[in-house]
């Protein structure tokens, strides 16, 4: 009865459990363990793929293979930010054991939020993810810019969630129910639904056009990629993102609201706006942080083209191209997190020569920006392919169109990163070390990129249904 | 549109606007109780008295509280010659205006009633509480979740940095 | 299954050598080495399996993304044996030469991933693994150029990235469109080459989805306007110049067995643009190759009027033409990875790539001044080495079609004779200008000449060999049946009066 919700309750437990060893002792290294083992321990249940929902939770959870799958890529990100996390926060004079709560509270949320069959849930969920990550963003109180950019954050968030909120109470006046699967029968039998149910439905993207930083709502996404620590940059570009994906594909599958034409217009719209905003913005950008922030801008319209599809199309292409844009993110800023021992990298320079420094480090930095460009060989380029293939499935030729000419832009900036890794400098090298795990770690990451780019059959199996 | 509902709504958007306009905190949460109790009006004149008694005891009564009492903690009370000008008149007249407006929507509502509160279906204490414990019994544990991690968050951020002292000050300052 | 061993042998060889290097640091060198020879070997032995009537001499498909319709489906006829072989040889060549010094193991690691690359793209029948294999050959080449750590490395790597990536993306759309467009009709969603041929389509839906992967194969080419990318690439490395010639091979390749086939009425069409566009290349390329000092762009442009050649030759749709394609090919690479290993040559010695600073060399290095003077005459075509039957074949070929373009094109062999001699003249004869090295030519650069003369004299008198094994490649690919529309029959005409011509050539 409890294994369908098991991962939810065992991060649930293990809150309570750091806590509680947090206020006992404190040990960094310890709470690193248990906060990873959690995230282990969870993963595991994945391996049951039971659908069994107690009676407490059927109105409120789905739980399918694609959630199960989701779940388990937010468990393994997580847990790949918590090692990075460990290393990362060794350098700073912080009490570092809360931060373990609030990643496991924000993976609780997201997992809530990929299991939501019902519009609380989305809700709760949704700010069981973002509160934690206010405080994650701001973190390192030393720094000012973390502090700047979670105020940044947090209020723009918290007017995104009231609109969100108005918009859900809306469809709800309109509709009767806030189940998801209710509400789409409503959008397909009635004859003419009220004129604020569009309101409502608009409000609800803009929320959710925050939570992803789609243009125009993206304002805040340099700010905190920039400011926060580069682990909590990770999960803010990975994890936080998921849930709201998860949780908009299942509604747009189940509820036809995709039929709506000035919906599906908007989307079209938002979707060209994020990536040739997200693409232009990101080429002048000195600060590797600050690129990557805009360049998730424009991956997430890309991601908007397949979202739009519909249908199995749309969940296998949507669940492959997060999968191989995670684990590249994930690369990057874990290998951001490791070269920043003493000071985060400010500007493009201090990459300068990576290569002869730190080969590891700067080949994983090179096959991650690799995956965003799409090179083949990379989970990227099959993510790409997979994402055009269903817009042009759905005659979306202007979408498509409008994605390749932006992979061709986006090739500029991530190419200047690559060649500043390898460039020759005049001073002396001096070899870095890397740790063990973190090594290991980021070796295994890379694998799975190459993996997902040459075989990616047995990545989409798990998203087709 | 009731005229009742629309008194209500436009006292609530002011008091708002007053809340954060206001230099002086307390002033600030009086406007807010004030902006609560309208919300709880609105809610009696669309016939939800349910809704809005909840309104007045978790809101004003619990939230409000609890500003007050982080106000009173963090000593954000003013010099004694500003204190004369904080409690004057001219502070708290306002306020009394708009309680007072509500008060007379609230009776009038109360006594002639409009559509919505005569055709009103009692859902009692009882239904909320079964709902809440069976349909979304996840949710309130999840939302009692989301309160902790506020508190670790609110702990984390709010503790006072530590102050480095060499160690020969230190010794210093053990000794006096 | 041979097949898959020749890839597989590239890419073990590339993985191994990044380990090795801790044992020993000339060792990736060997394994380099070992890994193409191995490649080489089992090549030659797949040629020997021919059978003549079947289409592919040798097969492997099996599964890979099921959920487009993509299977890992390799083939070679004649023409992929053919270009197989030469870049193996090429590859070899390109590492055996390198410097010592150059060689890291990320250099072997680069090299021997972009021969796979090339290789796969010579042996995919899917048009999915077509492209995987196409932009899998310009990431190794691109690291490369990063590496190679001269000034211009930067620009030369960011321009070949844009240009070769960029069509590539647009042959991306084009394969897409194909794809669909064919699945609409037949309900069957495959990128298998052979279930694409016979797309119904309209004409000028076929000219568009063409022009998409056509856009691809001329930059790869490359062709007037779009070479911009070729010559910095030849000036930052000897090897990578290599493998740049050999990547440009690609291009034309995949007009013939791709772009050719898939579209019968449009590459009929489109043909007359892509003479003069031809013509054009060569002209173009040749008389700056005359005004250059750098031997590498003179080098560079030197091949691309060679592609120019080839350009007309396919387009001109007739045996003849096609046969002298072939060669050029194989031709065109020896031609252009000769002078670059001259250029290299004379570089480790004097210190300079720019002829107008060198002269007189014959006097001190006559040895290398003969090998010189071999590879000028070789590049200007003449009788008894490889170019000169490759390009008289095509204008042969190209006579029957346009008379005006074969003309225009003979200026080019003038204009390639100019810059041939003009190369000896500078470097070789005339008085000393600065202070060589008299170092002979070493055991290793011995070797690589050694190669590269063989097979431009080897092929100069017995074109057979290439062009038998063509053969049924051509024909197969040049019997198309017109379509029904009139107009279009410049294809049948000229194949039935050249059959004299061809048997001549065969003997």
């Amino acid at each position: 009865m409890f294994v369908a919700l098991a991962p939810m309750y065992i991060i649930a437990a293990a809150i309570v459990v750091l806590m509680l060893l947090a206020a006992f002792v404190r040990n960094h290294k310890l709470l690193a363990i248990v906060s990873a083992l959690g995230f282990i321990a969870a993963f595991g249940t994945v391996f049951s793929h039971c659908s069994c929902l107690s009676k407490f939770a059927w109105e409120l959870f789905v739980v399918d293979d694609y959630s199960w799958a989701l779940t388990a890529v937010t468990l393994l990100s997580a847990l790949a930010i918590n090692i990075f996390s460990y290393f990362y926060f060794e350098n700073f004079d912080e009490q570092k054991e809360e931060y373990y709560v609030l990643l496991h509270t924000a993976v609780l949320g997201t997992l809530v939020m990929i299991a939501a069959k019902h519009f609380v849930t989305f809700f709760i969920g949704l700010e069981l993810l973002s509160i934690p990550t206010y405080v994650m963003v701001a973190y390192v109180r030393s720094k000012k810019e973390s502090v700047e950019a979670s105020i940044k954050y947090l209020a723009t968030a918290a007017a995104s969630s009231a609109a969100l909120l108005f918009g859900l109470a809306l469809i709800y006046a309109a509709a009767g129910t806030m189940d998801i699967y209710t509400v789409g029968r409503f959008f397909y039998i009635a004859q003419s639904v009220p004129a604020y149910t569009y309101v409502g439905i608009a409000l609800f993207i803009v929320a959710v056009g925050f939570k992803l930083a789609l243009a125009p709502f993206h304002m805040w996404s340099p700010a905190v990629y920039q400011g926060s620590a580069a682990p909590v940059t990770a999960f803010v570009a990975s994890v936080a993102k998921l849930g709201v994906i998860a949780f908009v594909l299942r509604l747009f599958n189940e509820s036809n609201l995709l039929n709506i034409g000035a919906l599906n217009i908007s989307l079209v719209v938002l979707a060209v706006l994020s990536m040739f905003i997200g693409n232009l913005f990101a080429v002048g950008q000195k600060n590797i942080k600050r690129m990557l922030a805009y360049s998730s801008v424009a991956h997430m319209g890309y991601l908007m083209v397949a979202l739009l599809a519909g249908g199995m199309v749309a969940k296998s292409a949507t669940g492959f191209y997060i999968t191989s844009y995670f684990v590249a993110t994930l690369a990057l800023f874990g290998a951001i997190s490791v070269i920043s021992k003493n000071d985060e990298p400010k500007s493009i320079d201090s990459l300068k020569g990576l290569y002869y420094r730190n080969p590891i480090v700067a080949v994983v930095i090179t096959i991650g920006l690799l995956a965003l460009i799409g090179m083949p060989l990379t989970g990227g380029f099959m993510a790409k392919v997979f994402v055009v293939k269903a817009g042009a499935g759905i005659q979306q030729w202007f979408l498509v169109w409008m994605l390749i000419i932006n992979s061709i832009i986006s090739i500029y900036y991530y190419t200047k990163y690559i060649n500043v890794l390898f460039s020759h400098t005049s001073e002396e090298v001096v070899k870095e070390k890397v740790p063990y795990l973190l090594a290991t770690i980021l070796i295994i990451i890379v694998v799975l990129v190459i993996w997902m780019g040459v075989a990616p059959q047995l990545w989409l199996n798990l998203f087709y249904n | 549109m009731s005229i009742l509902f629309l008194i209500s709504a436009v006292v609530a958007v002011f008091s708002t606007a007053m809340v954060i306009t206001r230099h002086n905190a307390v002033h600030a949460l009086i406007y807010m109780v004030i902006s609560f109790i309208a919300a709880s009006v609105m809610f009696y004149t669309l016939g939800a008295p349910y809704a809005a008694v909840l309104e007045i005891i978790v809101y004003a009564g619990a939230i409000m509280v609890f500003f007050v009492f982080v106000v009173m903690m963090l000593n954000m009370s003013v010099s004694p010659e500003d204190e004369k000008r904080a409690t004057g008149i001219k502070s708290w007249i306002f306020p009394i205006i708009l309680t007072l407006v509500l008060i007379a929507d609230f009776v009038y509502a109360f006594i002639q009633g409009t559509p919505q509160t005569n055709m009103v279906k009692v859902i009692d204490a009882k239904r909320v509480g079964v709902s809440m414990f069976t349909t979304y019994l996840l949710m309130a544990e999840l939302a009692g979740i989301l309160l902790l991690v506020a508190i670790v968050g609110a702990y984390h951020l709010g503790r006072a940095p530590k102050r480095n002292i060499h160690r020969y000050l230190q010794n210093e300052q053990t000794q006096k | 299954m041979a097949l898959v061993g020749i890839l597989a042998v590239l890419i073990l060889g590339a993985l191994i050598s990044l380990p090795v290097r801790r044992i020993h640091k000339q060792l990736p060198w060997y394994v380099g080495i070992v890994a193409v020879l191995t490649a080489i070997i089992m090549s030659f032995s797949l040629g020997n399996a021919s059978s003549g009537t079947e289409k592919w001499f040798a097969r492997f498909t099996s599964s890979w993304i099921p959920a487009i319709g993509s299977n890992f489906s390799l083939a070679i006829d004649g023409l992929s044996y053919i270009m197989i072989l030469l870049t193996l040889v090429m590859g070899l060549v390109a590492i055996g030469f390198s410097e010592r010094r150059e060689n890291s193991s990320s250099f072997i690691f680069n090299s021997l991933f972009m021969l796979a690359g090339v290789v796969g793209i010579f042996m995919a029948t899917d048009l999915f693994l077509f492209f995987f294999f196409w932009e899998m050959m310009l990431l190794p080449l691109y690291f490369l150029i990063i590496s190679a750590n001269k000034e211009g490395s930067d620009k030369a790597a960011f321009k070949f990235l844009i240009y070769t990536q960029g069509s590539g993306l647009i042959m991306l759309i084009s394969l897409l469109a194909l794809y669909f467009i064919h699945g609409n009709q037949t309900a069957i969603y495959s990128f298998a080459f052979e279930d694409l041929l016979n797309t119904q389509m309209s004409i000028t839906t076929s000219m568009l989805v063409m022009s998409g992967f056509l856009l691809a194969f001329l930059v790869k080419l490359p062709v007037w306007p779009l070479h911009g990318w070729l010559p910095s690439a030849f000036k930052t490395a000897p090897a990578i110049a290599i493998f740049s010639g050999l990547l440009i091979k690609t291009g034309a390749y995949g007009i013939m067995r791709f772009a050719v086939p898939l579209f019968p009425e449009g590459s009929l069409i489109i043909s007359p643009l892509m003479m003069i566009l031809g013509v054009v290349t060569i002209l173009y390329a040749s008389f700056i190759a005359f005004s250059q000092n750098d031997i590498r762009v003179i080098s560079a442009y030197s091949g691309i009027s060679h592609m120019g050649f080839i350009l007309i030759g396919i387009y001109a749709f007739n045996d003849l033409s096609w046969q002298g394609v072939g060669v050029q090919m194989i031709a065109s690479s020896v031609g252009t990875a000769s002078l670059i290993l001259l250029g290299e040559i004379i570089h480790r010695r004097a210190g300079t790539y720019d002829i107008a600073h060198l002269g007189g060399i014959w006097t001190s290095n006559p040895n290398i001044a003969g090998i010189g003077t071999f590879f000028a005459m070789a590049a200007l075509g003449l009788p008894g080495m490889a170019n000169f039957i490759a390009e008289f074949l095509i204008l042969a070929g190209a006579f029957q079609i346009s008379v005006l373009s074969t003309v225009l094109a003979s200026i080019g062999i003038v204009a390639a004779a100019a810059y041939s001699l003009r190369i000896i003249q500078k470097v070789f004869i005339g008085e000393e200008k600065i202070c060589i090295s008299i170092i002979d030519v070493t055991l290793r650069e011995k070797a690589a000449v050694a190669v590269m003369m063989v097979l431009l004299l080897w092929i100069g008198f017995y074109p057979s060999m290439v062009t038998s094994r063509l053969e049924p490649f051509i024909t197969r690919t040049l019997n198309f049946s017109p379509p029904e529309t009139p107009g279009t029959e410049q294809g049948n005409v000229d194949e039935a009066q050249v059959k004299y011509s061809f048997q001549v050539i065969k003997k």
